[in-house]
């Protein structure tokens, strides 16, 4: 679309958008993501920030529907009804 | 459910007060400076201390300084979280290995966030998650995480780009962007951080003409324009 080396294409929009522009990424891997997730030791957490038209996963859910994050979900959840039950 | 907040200090936000945008180490009085106004931050109710250490210039941060902190957090209850250093020796446990000595040495709550395992990890997630089993049984140590339930990560482009570009702040980093000379040297070095240019797609376009590009991946807005091996586009 700009027919130029990627890191040139980077470096124009970045100086066009006051060095604002964001990102999404594949980066995990969801084979072992449960584990983490599962561990005694962890929580659930988010890292993104609500930005632009193309956000990333965690601005529109914060709970995957990945087979092996099902138990927090749940969890959440589950919590979310017994308080709102009250 | 219940919303709980609570804020923490970014080293970043120290560094820029104390040091500014320089790629250095802090004095003694810029490390008695940050750790005045961390003070400062917790008695008026912030939790501890956080930081980002990818990203300039809360990254020109060593561990030293890093330990003077989290010692200062330590002595009012607070915790140290920490986005750890990923470009920090091994690339794979060392940057955590970083996290939990300073928690070790500052005698602080040591948190890991967004700690999962790699799509292109350099060793498996028994290897992670055993580094922390290990440092809390081994030694007592406390040592948390936590992980985002989704495969996708999200975050500012330029932490894509060179310690070196971001030295002396944002009026730097545009006037190395319009440099030619250093142009030629980021093609060399910035690479994606993932698999490939294709695998990083782009967003947050504030000027409408740039809306095009909203959700294209980076190889798709430079038209697939390959590095020759003199690192120029063909």
């Amino acid at each position: 679309m700009r027919n130029q080396h990627p890191v040139d294409a980077l470096c124009d929009l970045l100086l066009e958008e006051d060095l604002q522009t964001s990102y999404t990424a594949l980066s995990g891997d969801a084979s072992s993501l449960g584990r983490f997730i599962a561990h005694p030791l962890s929580m659930v957490g988010s890292d993104a920030v609500l930005l632009g038209e193309f956000p990333s996963p965690a601005d529109v859910r914060l709970f995957s529907n990945h087979p092996g994050v099902n138990l927090p979900a749940r969890k959440a959840s589950s919590a979310c009804r017994t308080q709102s039950a009250r | 459910m219940a919303v709980n907040i609570c804020y923490l200090v970014g080293n970043a936000p120290l560094r820029i007060a104390a040091v500014g945008w320089d790629d250095r180490p802090a004095t003694a009085a810029e490390q008695a400076d940050m750790r005045a106004l961390l003070r400062e931050a917790m008695e008026e109710g912030a939790w501890g201390l956080s930081t980002g250490l990818d990203y300039p210039p809360g990254s020109y941060a060593d561990t030293d300084e890093l330990v003077g902190l989290s010692t200062e957090a330590a002595r009012l209850g607070g915790i140290y979280h920490s986005h750890v250093r990923y470009r920090l020796g091994d690339r794979f446990l060392d940057p955590f290995r970083e996290a939990i000595d300073i928690g070790r040495r500052a005698g602080i709550p040591a948190h890991i966030t967004h700690f999962y395992q790699r799509l292109y990890s350099l060793g498996s997630a028994s290897d992670m998650l055993g580094l922390l089993e290990r440092a809390r049984e081994s030694e007592g140590l406390d040592v948390t995480f936590d992980s985002y339930p989704y495969i996708y990560s999200s975050t500012r482009l330029l932490i894509m780009f060179p310690d070196w570009l971001h030295n002396g702040g944002p009026a730097s980093i545009v006037a190395g962007l319009r440099s030619p000379e250093t142009r030629e040297r980021l093609r060399q070095e910035v690479r994606p951080r993932g698999q490939s240019w294709q695998d990083i797609w782009l967003t947050y376009f504030k000027h409408q003409h740039n809306h095009q590009f909203e959700g294209r991946s980076v190889a798709e807005i430079a038209h697939h324009a390959q590095p020759a091996p003199g690192g120029r586009p063909v």
